[in-house]
């Protein structure tokens, strides 16, 4: 009779010792762990800022040392990316290159499109002017046109174009473009 | 071994409780500070201009990885143009992911119209030529196989 008494006593310590683990699981451990996970996870994210940040703080270090003035930087980059849509340029931009390889620049429609949103926290969006340009003239005159859109100082880029043959005149062409001039949204 | 087990969680959870979750709060503190260290050595004015232009400079490397060139169709069709073939219509469009060049043309007879498809065919440029009707069509009097065809290069 003891002998059996003492086992029970045994086997119901044994379980208050698993049943006070499993407590000690669910009520303590798995909050703490779903806690660490979280600051983990911001910890590791203010340490990607910070070295993106020092990152950034050095190259630029490096660029004003090299150019000794950040309004010349600025000024230069903001000819590639303007921080606005800066319509009336664009427009200037894209007649005077026609106008200089001899095409006889016929019409520009322009619309502002949706800002495309930034994947970067550092990185602004980019916004976007598309055009619709109609130009004629000659073959050789169009390609250099097209050369000098290409490399142009403010990035654009040709979503498509068509070429027809002007109907009454052999060496002269219709040409209809649809371009995607760039800015930085604010 | 039911101590056993009840010890271990204990031991986890006092290991958790206080020793790993004070050492995060510690390093999510230093990097606080450091982040505020690197706030305060430049001026608001001096912030805003460097994270502008850093925006800029990827933007801008996005935008030259990404835009569309159209002149080396034009190189690509005087290289690869037969003599007997001449085109009256050229649509480039890129808005699919491929670029691709609708053809409106005229060839001396259906013979020269097959070698300028084989040729572009051949050539590692295009991924697709697509003869989309041809036929025989007067002009100046005389016969010629007029025709439409898409070619579709590869990006």
């Amino acid at each position: 009779m003891k002998h059996s008494l003492k086992r029970f006593s045994a086997i119901i310590i044994a379980l208050a010792f698993i049943v006070g683990a499993i407590i000690i699981y669910s009520n303590f451990i798995k909050p703490t762990y779903d806690g660490i996970k979280m600051k983990q996870g911001e910890l590791a994210k203010k340490e990607s800022v910070i070295k993106e940040q020092k990152e950034i703080f050095g190259k630029f270090q490096k660029i004003f040392s090299t150019y000794q003035n950040y309004g010349d930087v600025s000024k230069n980059i903001s000819l590639a990316l303007p921080l606005n849509p800066n319509v009336s340029e664009e427009v200037f931009q894209l007649s005077s290159l026609a106008l200089l390889n001899k095409l006889d620049f016929q019409s520009i429609d322009t619309k502002e499109l949706a800002i495309t949103p930034s994947a970067s926290q550092l990185i602004k969006s980019k916004g976007t002017l598309r055009s619709n340009i109609k130009l004629t003239g000659g073959y050789e005159s169009f390609k250099a046109y097209l050369d000098n859109l290409e490399t142009n100082i403010r990035i654009l880029s040709i979503n498509s174009l068509r070429v027809e043959k002007m109907t009454n005149v052999s060496d002269l062409f219709n040409y209809n473009l649809e371009v995607d001039v760039y800015y930085q949204a604010q | 071994m039911a101590f056993v087990i009840f010890g271990t969680t204990a031991v986890i959870f006092a290991g958790m409780k206080f020793g790993y979750q004070p050492y995060l709060d510690k390093k999510i503190g230093v990097a606080d500070s450091a982040l505020k260290r690197l706030a305060n050595s430049l001026s608001e004015e001096q912030q805003k201009n460097i994270f502008n232009l850093y925006s800029q400079l990827n933007n801008i490397s996005d935008l030259l990885k990404s835009r569309h060139r159209a002149l080396r169709f034009f190189d690509f069709l005087e290289k690869n143009t037969l003599k007997n073939v001449s085109f009256n219509s050229l649509n480039l469009n890129f808005k699919g992911n491929t670029p691709e060049l609708n053809i409106l043309g005229q060839a001396l007879s259906f013979e020269n119209l097959a070698q300028q498809l084989e040729v572009f065919k051949q050539s590692p440029d295009i991924s697709k030529v697509i003869l989309d009707n041809s036929r025989i069509t007067e002009q100046s009097k005389n016969k010629v196989v007029s025709f439409s065809m898409r070619l579709v290069f590869k990006q």
